[in-house]
């Protein structure tokens, strides 16, 4: 289990790295091209355009809470980081509230929300999502009414979690493009309401 | 053994040594099979080495927070977590 994700293991990585190169097993840029194309495009628009595509398409919602991975592609996603993982999208609705954690690393689905915050790898995170959501939800400013369901999600395995919030109120008549900037990073991953 | 949606489980022990991808808050304890989620490389044997690793089925199972931590309403938290199939034990519902 990793706990800790400061500058102990960067060095440990650094030393690492050049072991490997000495070894003749690495090539300088390798780690850094590899780490370019992970990072290529992850973005939280990319969850975001998820999101507002839900919202709009009831019959993309329907297929997205189905089978989240095999929808990436109607959006032009990228998928090739994910072929180990898989993908599932949770649904806030009046009654549940869904947040997702990774409390013994940090999991995440960075292909779909970028780089995740660091708050999300801290261990006060990690340890008190699952224990006391709703008073970490309101240190977030989320304070959910006593009749809504909290879920936590960890991501123990080989799935990512994506959240999708309820839509806002009085959006009636926005375009897809309008709905997907208003969806937010930490709406996302739980810790906002949209 | 392999589970079905809506057993009932309960998690072992958490390993004294080596790697785990069962959290530890998480262990004794009994939950719901919600998803069957696929067949995947066991951590705890890829982190001792063991080449090639066994694959195992994943399950994302849903624990109430009473039952994880005592003192919750019951029904006000859930939480689950993907959990290996020889983390868990099917149990009377």
């Amino acid at each position: 289990m990793s706990g800790n994700h400061g500058s102990g293991v960067a060095e440990r990585v650094e030393h690492l790295i050049e072991a490997l190169e000495k070894a003749g097993l690495l090539k300088g840029e390798e780690v850094e091209r590899a780490a370019d194309a992970f990072l290529a495009n992850a973005s939280p628009m990319n969850g975001a355009r998820l999101v507002a595509r839900a919202w709009k398409d009831p019959g993309f919602a329907a297929r997205l809470f189905a089978d989240a991975s095999a929808v990436l592609t109607e959006l032009g996603i990228d998928m090739s980081h994910w072929a180990k993982v898989q993908l599932r999208a949770v649904a806030n609705t009046e009654d549940v509230h869904n947040v997702i954690v990774c409390t013994l690393c940090s999991c995440y689905p960075v292909g779909l929300l970028g780089p995740s915050p660091s708050w999300y790898k801290s261990e006060a995170y990690r340890a008190r999502v699952v224990r006391e959501p709703r008073a970490v939800l309101a240190e977030f400013g989320v304070s959910l009414p006593d009749h809504v369901r909290v879920r936590v999600w960890d991501s123990t395995a080989e799935l990512r979690y994506i959240v999708v919030p309820a839509r806002p109120s009085g959006t009636d008549g926005l375009s897809e493009e309008a709905l997907a900037k208003l969806v937010t990073r930490e709406g996302l991953i739980g810790t906002a309401v949209v | 053994m392999s589970f079905q949606v809506g057993d009932a489980v309960r998690t072992h022990v958490a390993r004294a040594t080596g790697h785990t991808r069962l959290p530890g808050y998480l262990a004794e304890k009994r939950g719901v099979v919600e998803r069957v989620v696929g067949e995947f490389f066991l951590p705890d044997a890829r982190a001792a080495g063991v080449m090639p690793a066994p694959k195992e089925r994943v399950y994302t199972v849903v624990f109430d927070g009473t039952e994880v931590w005592g003192e919750e309403k019951p029904g006000a938290l859930a939480v689950s977590a993907d959990l290996f199939e020889s983390y868990m034990e099917k149990v009377k519902p």
